[in-house]
């Protein structure tokens, strides 16, 4: 539904390129067709941890068609971090190109390039590696052991922190009953239908070009210069069209390995992996382990929490410092609790690297704390949405912790529309049936940020310009992921603007073309921070169309108005087409804005959760028969887009509750690197989501949005979940739940 | 690079023909569902295929009195859809629903399950259930026909050589509908799954007193190849479905995949899942309480 007195803004438009995606005209990296492109096949290592004893590339050289192969002794000497997007920014560099003390199964040895791909794939079979193999630490609670094998020089440990306010220990003290509670996360695929992939080419002057589906076009230059030692401006960056990402191409991973084969055969060259690939050898969720403890009194009040997460980031740091900081602030911005302390331990493992992963460590926090509170309110005997109720902050309330405000914080109004929605009330009157089949009702409550205020650099700057026919050029660091951002930002200035969204180009992020963005797409930041450049820049833009419609039409300002691509005034009226041509004619003027944008704030976005769920005692399989899910958006831009999202969220969060999980085999090696080992939901099991959305505005979001896409996907684990243990009286604290571990966990009741 | 090479015969005796040139490096391809996932290793290895998809007889489903005769190209959809499989042979109907997804129905056949001999390969244990024969067509242009348990003989293995093709499989069509099939998956999941325990069931029973005559139960997915299991099919003999009677078969089921799986911590759940199928399939046949 479009908002009160506006055109654009709230209405669902279809993505902007729906129609070559629907056609199959749309090109992803993987389809594009340079002249003289070479591909590259990476070699693997097929071991969880040692060293590479031995590298035989006789045979492999020897297959027709190949070009060359690349080991780690050929590769640059210059450690980074790929999670790094700012010059700057202090981070541990552990990463290299190619490696010969491999950390993981799927770390990188070396590269056949080839002139066909058939002969890049066979030259890498032939590729013998003999290895030293060393003991692989597995489980992160084994990591931080004295006698744990160490994974890098500066050993296993890599961080801990601590958030706390009040006094926690000492109010625990004071509480009536406290709940305890270790819960489990796994490492999780993306799973985005695009595999990984990039092109990169070098001209005559030196500069490397790479194509790649990205999320930070900015971050993999700077990536790919420090991996080669290049400086910044010899390399260019083009995004291209993505097939789905969820945070999974967050960090520059085949960039600099693609950029580095092309500077070494002087040709273009295809990297693009295979699923198997990308499951192995690109990241993965972080796996937590949280351990808690809740201090309540009778009332349901909760007076102290303590929180401790283990943060499992695999072979590598990545963002391994920053995540446990992105899920600890969570916890002090959703219910009203004074003393708390939260901390965190980082280590390495010898498992595959994570990354980015939507809702950056908020899906893990989420889950630990709000079991954790189901058991509680069991514990208290009361309600669960009763219970959270007495709890969950108001909006203003002031975080705690010092973060930045919260702001127009609308939880209770997603709670109690979600109660209403879900008949909550009717269906906890329900018995939970006592023979084969099990049914249970649970819910969870979430929030999750909009941008990096308060944390990093936030700001982007972007350029807008009426053409003279008319139209509207917005270039800006904008990554549209499949989400919708392109429409999205075409909507908010169309609505600023009145003209039709198709009137507006916004072409695909290039470092060369468009003007510099702090952030990319990343931490939830881009309605809310991108977004809300475009709206001022546009503000600015028509600005400056008025002053020149006033001059042309003889009128003064105040007296004008904006409709459908014209001004019109008392006495006539003209097109923007004639107003930006006049100006560029009589006024030697181009109506054109270069706007520098600090995100103003930090608000919280809130979502509550709701699912019932049957449970087969006896084979441990769970259907998810019902589901609400509310968000606290601000106000949707594009309520189609919202909706999606949120759709889109509950089959990913579902995935993490009943079924995606990488295993290892006692090696370490992956027993899952194929989608018929690791299994996601399909259709099938998706239960008919009902969405509703509080849009009660953010003051400093345009037009009073916020974000939506990492969020919706937080709190769905843990509504799930607390319907399974509604269901059964169970104490499931290992996710996902599967059919072992649920017909364990009832023999356990 | 080594070839691959393409052959596609439009009638029997040109098949004969391809099948008495076939090498150690000859392939039929049916659907290609299975077959197509190796393509990647057979091309380094050079391979001539023989594509069944313009056999026009293949494709033809025939009735004669108490026998279906399924063609080596009649897809699982076509069965699943087909009326009276669906009267009749409705576990035959079930099994051939629930391979893959319908993208993958369109394409695979049944003599490609039963060629690829997977321990999870669905139809097999179906097949077997059903005491079908399968007809086979040598480079000679000799036919023959031989049962299931000839054919398959263990996981990847059959007694098939390498110039004889699966031309159909005859059914014997039961002589009441009483039969059904079920499965659970190897992963949570409840569609395009592969079976962590399927199971089919065929009953005789005798109107009125509705007594089971003969019972045959096949477990897939639990041993290498399906397998009948005798203890749990002699408990039916003589009985009125009821509740205990559907207890004690998922017991005795459950007892003969404990044989056969062992002490594995990987297969343990398929003890809950068998139960469990077992339970179903009572209850979707007979509509009892359970
Ligand atoms: C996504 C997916 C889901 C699947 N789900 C299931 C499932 O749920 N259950 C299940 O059991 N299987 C499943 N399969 C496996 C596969 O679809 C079945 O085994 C199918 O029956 C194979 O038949 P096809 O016609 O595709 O055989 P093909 O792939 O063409 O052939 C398989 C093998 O049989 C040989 N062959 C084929 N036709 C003949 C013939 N007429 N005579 C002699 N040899 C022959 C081929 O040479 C090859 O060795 C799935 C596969 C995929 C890709």
């Amino acid at each position: 539904m479009p908002a009160a007195g506006l055109k654009y803004i709230g209405k669902s438009i279809p993505i902007h390129d729906v129609r070559e995606k629907a056609t199959g005209a749309l090109r992803y990296a993987g389809d594009l067709k340079l002249h003289g492109v070479l591909h590259a096949k990476l070699v693997l290592s097929e071991i969880a941890h040692g060293r590479v004893k031995h590298l035989d590339l006789e045979q492999a050289l020897a297959v027709p068609g190949v070009v060359g192969i690349y080991t780690y002794r050929d590769a640059p000497d210059h450690p980074y971090n790929s999670h790094q997007w700012l010059e700057g920014m202090e981070v541990q560099k552990d990463e290299l190109i190619f490696t010969d003390h491999v950390r993981f199964h799927g770390d990188r040895i070396a590269a056949v390039v080839a002139e066909t791909r058939e002969a890049s794939e066979r030259a890498a079979r032939l590729v013998h590696v003999e290895y030293d193999e060393l003991p692989a630490v597995i489980d992160p609670e084994a990591a931080g052991l004295l006698n744990a094998t160490p994974i890098h020089a500066s050993g296993n440990h890599i961080v801990h922190k601590r958030i706390a306010c009040g006094d926690a220990e000492s109010r625990m003290r004071d509480a009536d009953l406290v709940i305890e509670d270790r819960i489990e996360t796994p490492k999780v695929h993306h799973a985005a239908m695009e595999t990984h992939g990039c092109i990169a080419e070098v001209d005559a002057q030196g500069t490397i070009t790479v194509r790649t589906p990205c999320q930070v076009i900015f971050q993999v230059q700077l990536i790919v210069s420090q991996a080669l030692g290049l400086p910044m401006d010899k390399v260019r960056v083009l995004k291209t069209t993505l097939g789905g990402s969820f945070g999974g191409k967050g960090q520059p991973i085949l960039e600099p390995v693609a950029a580095f084969l092309a500077l070494k055969v002087g040709k273009p060259v295809r990297l693009v992996l295979d699923r198997t690939e990308t499951i192995l050898s690109t990241r993965t969720r972080t796996k937590a382990i949280g351990r808690v403890r809740t201090g309540v009194d009778r009332k349901g009040r909760i007076v102290a929490r303590e929180i401790h997460m283990l943060v499992d980031t695999g072979a590598y740091c990545t963002n391994g410092e920053v995540i446990p900081m992105a899920m600890g602030k969570k916890s002090f911005r959703l219910y009203q609790i004074q003393d708390q302390i939260f901390e965190a331990d980082v280590v390495y493992t010898n498992t595959p690297v994570a990354g980015a992963c939507r809702g950056y460590g908020s899906p893990q926090i989420c889950a630990v704390t709000e079991i954790n509170l189901d058991h509680a309110a069991r514990a208290l005997g009361m309600d669960p949405v009763e219970f959270r109720m007495r709890n969950l902050v108001h909006p203003y309330n002031a975080d705690p912790a010092g973060g930045p405000s919260i702001g127009n914080a609308r939880i209770r109004d997603c709670v109690t529309k979600g109660s209403d929605l879900f008949q909550w009330r009717e269906k906890s009157a329900r018995p939970k049936g006592g023979g084969r089949i099990a049914r249970g009702i649970g819910m969870a409550c979430c929030t999750h940020g909009n941008g990096y205020y308060g944390g990093f650099p936030d700001f982007i700057t972007v350029d807008l310009r009426l053409t003279p026919d008319g139209a509207v050029v917005i270039k800006g660091a904008f990554h549209d992921l499949g989400c919708g951002t392109v429409m999205t930002m075409m909507q908010i200035a169309a609505e600023v603007l009145d003209l039709d969204p198709s009137s507006i180009l916004i072409p695909d992020a290039d470092t060369l073309v468009c003007p510099f963005d702090s952030a990319g797409t990343q931490a939830s930041r881009v309605t809310y921070v991108c977004g809300g450049a475009v709206h001022q820049a546009a503000g600015e833009l028509k600005r400056k169309l008025l002053e020149s419609a006033a001059t042309l039409l003889a009128e003064p300002i105040s007296g004008l108005r904006l409709e459908q691509g014209y001004v019109i005034g008392s006495s006539g009226r003209a097109s923007y087409q004639e107003i930006a041509q006049y100006a560029q004619r009589q006024l030697r003027s181009d109506l054109c804005v270069n706007l520098l944008y600090q995100s103003p704030g930090n608000p919280a976005s809130y979502g509550a959760h709701f699912a019932e769920v049957e449970v087969d005692r006896i084979t441990g399989r769970v259907r998810v028969l019902d589901y609400v899910a509310v968000h606290d958006v601000g106000q949707a831009i594009n309520t189609g887009f919202v909706e999606g999202q949120i759709q889109g969220s509950v089959q990913m969060g579902l995935g993490m509750a009943l079924m995606e999980e990488l295993t290892f085999d006692a090696r370490g090696r992956v027993t899952s690197s194929r989608f018929s080992r690791y299994t996601v939901p399909n259709a099938p099991e998706m239960p008919n989501v009902r969405v509703a959305l509080i849009e009660e505005g953010e003051e400093s979001g345009p037009f009073g949005a916020k974000s939506i896409g990492e969020i919706a996907t937080v709190p769905v684990a843990p509504a799930i979940i607390n319907a399974i243990n509604d269901a059964l009286g169970t104490r499931i604290s290992v996710m996902p739940a599967t059919p072992e571990r649920i017909v364990a966990a009832i023999q356990d009741v | 690079m080594p070839e691959l090479r393409f052959e596609m015969p439009s009638n029997l005796p040109e098949l004969a023909e391809c099948l008495a040139g076939a090498g150690d490096d000859t392939r039929l391809l049916g659907g290609g569902t299975d077959l197509l996932l190796q393509l990647p290793a057979l091309r380094f290895q050079g391979t001539t295929l023989i594509d069944l998809s313009g056999m026009r007889e293949l494709s033809e489903m025939r009735f004669e009195k108490d026998v279906l005769e399924i063609g080596a190209n009649v897809t699982y959809a076509r069965i699943a859809q087909d009326p009276f499989i669906r009267s009749r042979i409705p576990c035959l109907a079930a099994m051939a629903a629930r391979i893959g997804s319908p993208q993958i129905r369109n394409c695979a056949c049944l003599p490609g399950n039963l060629v690829n001999a997977s321990p999870g390969g669905d139809a097999i244990g179906t097949i077997l259930a059903l005491d079908a024969r399968v007809r086979l067509l040598n480079g000679a242009g000799a036919i023959r026909e031989c049962a299931i348990d000839e054919l398959v003989l263990g996981i990847g293995k059959t007694s098939l050589s390498r110039n004889e093709a699966i031309i159909g499989v005859r059914i014997p069509i039961p002589a009441s509908p009483w039969n059904a099939y079920g499965k659970i998956g190897l992963t949570p999941r409840r569609e395009v799954i592969i079976a962590n325990v399927s199971l089919t069931m065929v009953f005789e029973i005798t109107e009125p007193d509705r007594r089971i005559r003969a019972a045959r139960m096949v477990l897939g997915s639990t041993s290498p190849r399906a397998h009948r299991v005798s203890s749990a099919e002699a408990l039916c003999v003589d009985q009125v479905p009821s509740s205990e009677l559907a207890r004690e078969v998922a017991e005795a089921l459950k007892r003969d995949v404990a044989g056969t799986i062992g002490a594995n911590p990987a297969f343990q759940h398929k003890l809950n899942d068998v139960r469990g199928l077992a339970l179903d399939l009572f209850h979707e046949l007979f509509a009892l309480e359970l």
